[in-house]
């Protein structure tokens, strides 16, 4: 089973937009954030933040769910909604841990907003393929012909996640050999074998910064 | 008894190594490779020296400008009109022999050749020789890529300076291209205002705003176990990118380049039938990751690779005329 982050759906909420027909002060989907934490409070999730303002972006908000910190986003284009819903893990290793705590928690967000009246027209959509268009989600089936559970039915198989391209891991293990040779050429040409102080500072940044890029490389998203 | 004795190590007579240290083909494959792992080397040069460039230009404006010092600032005055005094007579004897001019873009010519071309000499007596001075001109390749970005982190500087100062110059162009896209006048008038929101978050995204050690699955210090990295850093410049100069339209198409999770944003109910604005809609292109990057970056950064290549410029000639490590 693979999440699928983005969401989009029709929401039953006054439009909390701020501004006129010229111009918006404060964008919307405040509301909304909030009643999403208090769903996923009722959930088992901890720590729901207050709501962030991101500008166009939408809103913002933070949680815990099982001890692992998942970040959540609407955006407003009231009455449609898009919901982005991610679990923020930086490693490859903890995501593969974490996988089939952002698969419950993301089933059991949906099918609470399923029951829920004031949300309808859920569609769900992977991180490649964005949020459904606000005329789609206008356009999908109320209520829809299959249930969340028949479209998404659960599997206790985590989807592998794909290998990330391997082009920062190269340019990580270049820097690395180049900051080891950069000391041992300077060393090498000194009476005592010893790298100047000018070669040991620039190895080890290089060195460093190589080593961030290959770390980063190994664990950075596929779709990022 | 026997007793264990270590073997004998078979004497190595002078030039054992030369089937292959002396091999024209290992030095090739030797220096090729020593000159690629020489470019990082050189970028991180580069990158020193201008940081030692830039400490000396304040000392010495700092001696310049100090009052309670009038002995330096008459020594450091007096290195500047050495310097203008030394730039004026080269003008002048360019001025009276033109050739001279020539002759000079000549030998500095055959000096970058030299320093900057790989294999451009006859090759060293031995692989390691070889590959030590293809290190060298690597590096002198490093620091001129650094050169090369800085400039175009001043070119961009300098395009969003001068965006800024036409912006209400070019706001009807602004409006055509909106509507070349397909959105209707008002819409396009709506976006061609500044941007005024809060930017792309880059290196640091949105999302990885908590600390938690879940996210890494190694210990972190308890005090900082589930905290917020706080907002002087997340919405501080060296962390967000707003390019200077851009209109509403052009930040959203900017941000659906950069970022794959900017889709899209809200208009005002009365705009483009009150469907808002979406990159996938009007077929906006996404970069490709060495742009993205790049795009991404913050505008403090560029600036600071510009101000770095500023520092460095100084420096040029002085490092590069050197093929091996200093």
């Amino acid at each position: 089973m693979t999440v699928r982050p983005w969401g989009g759906f029709i929401a039953d909420f006054p439009d909390d937009e701020v501004g006129s027909e010229r111009d918006i002060a404060v964008f919307g989907g405040r509301n909304v954030v909030v009643a999403l934490g208090r769903i996923l409070t009722k959930l088992g999730c901890r720590q729901v933040s207050e709501p962030d303002y991101c500008h166009e972006e939408g809103w913002a908000f933070t949680f815990y769910y099982k001890g692992i910190p998942f970040w959540s986003r609407v955006t407003s284009f009231h009455p449609a909604f898009w919901l982005l819903f991610e679990e923020t893990s930086a490693t490859r290793r903890a995501r593969k841990q974490n996988a089939a705590i952002y698969n419950e928690i993301w089933r059991k967000l949906a099918t609470a907003m399923e029951r829920d009246p004031r949300f309808h027209k859920l569609l769900w959509r992977s991180l490649k393929d964005g949020p459904p268009d606000p005329d789609e989600i206008a356009a999908a089936d109320d209520p829809p012909l299959r249930s969340f559970d028949e479209a998404y039915p659960d599997s206790q198989v985590i989807a592998p996640e794909r290998r990330p391209g391997c082009i920062p891991i190269i340019i990580g293990l270049w820097f690395v050999l180049s900051g080891v040779m950069g000391m041992i050429v300077s060393a090498s040409d000194d009476p005592h074998h010893r790298p100047t102080g000018e070669y040991i500072t620039i190895g080890i940044v290089t060195i460093i910064v190589g080593l961030a890029i290959l770390y980063w490389g190994v664990n950075r998203h596929p779709d990022d | 008894m026997e007793v264990y004795a270590p073997p004998r190590p078979k004497p190595v007579s002078p030039g054992a190594h030369e089937p292959w240290d002396h091999n024209p083909a290992v030095k090739v494959v030797g220096g090729s490779a020593a000159f690629l792992v020489g470019l990082p080397f050189g970028a991180g040069r580069s990158v020193y020296h201008a940081v030692g460039d830039l400490k000396d230009a304040a000392l010495f404006a700092g001696k310049l400008a100090n009052p309670f010092d009038p002995k330096g600032r008459e020594e450091a005055a007096g290195q500047v009109r050495n310097g203008v005094h030394g730039a004026l007579q080269y003008g002048r004897s360019v001025v009276a022999d033109p050739r001279r001019l020539r002759a000079d873009a000549l030998a500095a010519g055959k000096t970058a050749l030299r320093d900057l071309v790989p294999f451009n000499r006859p090759m060293a007596d031995t692989a390691w020789d070889e590959m030590k001075r293809e290190f060298g001109v690597g590096m002198n390749d490093g620091e001129g890529l650094v050169n090369v970005v800085g400039f175009f982190g001043g070119g961009e500087a300098l395009a969003g300076m001068r965006a800024v100062r036409t912006f209400e110059a070019t706001r009807d162009a602004r409006i055509a291209k909106s509507m070349a896209q397909g959105l209707d006048r008002k819409t396009a008038e709506y976006l061609s205002k500044p941007y005024e929101g809060r930017g792309h978050h880059s290196p640091i995204p949105q999302r990885r705003s908590v600390i938690s050690s879940e996210k890494w699955k190694i210990p972190i210090p308890p005090v900082l176990q589930g905290k917020k990295i706080p907002a002087w850093i997340m919405d501080s410049p060296l962390n967000v990118s707003k390019p200077r100069g851009m209109s509403q339209a052009d930040f959203y198409e900017y941000h659906y380049g950069v970022d794959k999770r900017f889709q899209g944003a809200k208009l005002p109910a009365n705009l483009n039938g009150g469907k808002g604005w979406s990159g996938k809609r009007l077929n906006q292109k996404r970069y490709g990751f060495p742009e993205r990057v790049w795009r991404g970056t913050p505008t403090f950064w560029k600036d600071g690779a510009a101000i770095v290549d500023a520092g460095e410029f100084p420096g040029l000639f002085e490092n590069q005329t050197q093929g091996g490590p200093q």
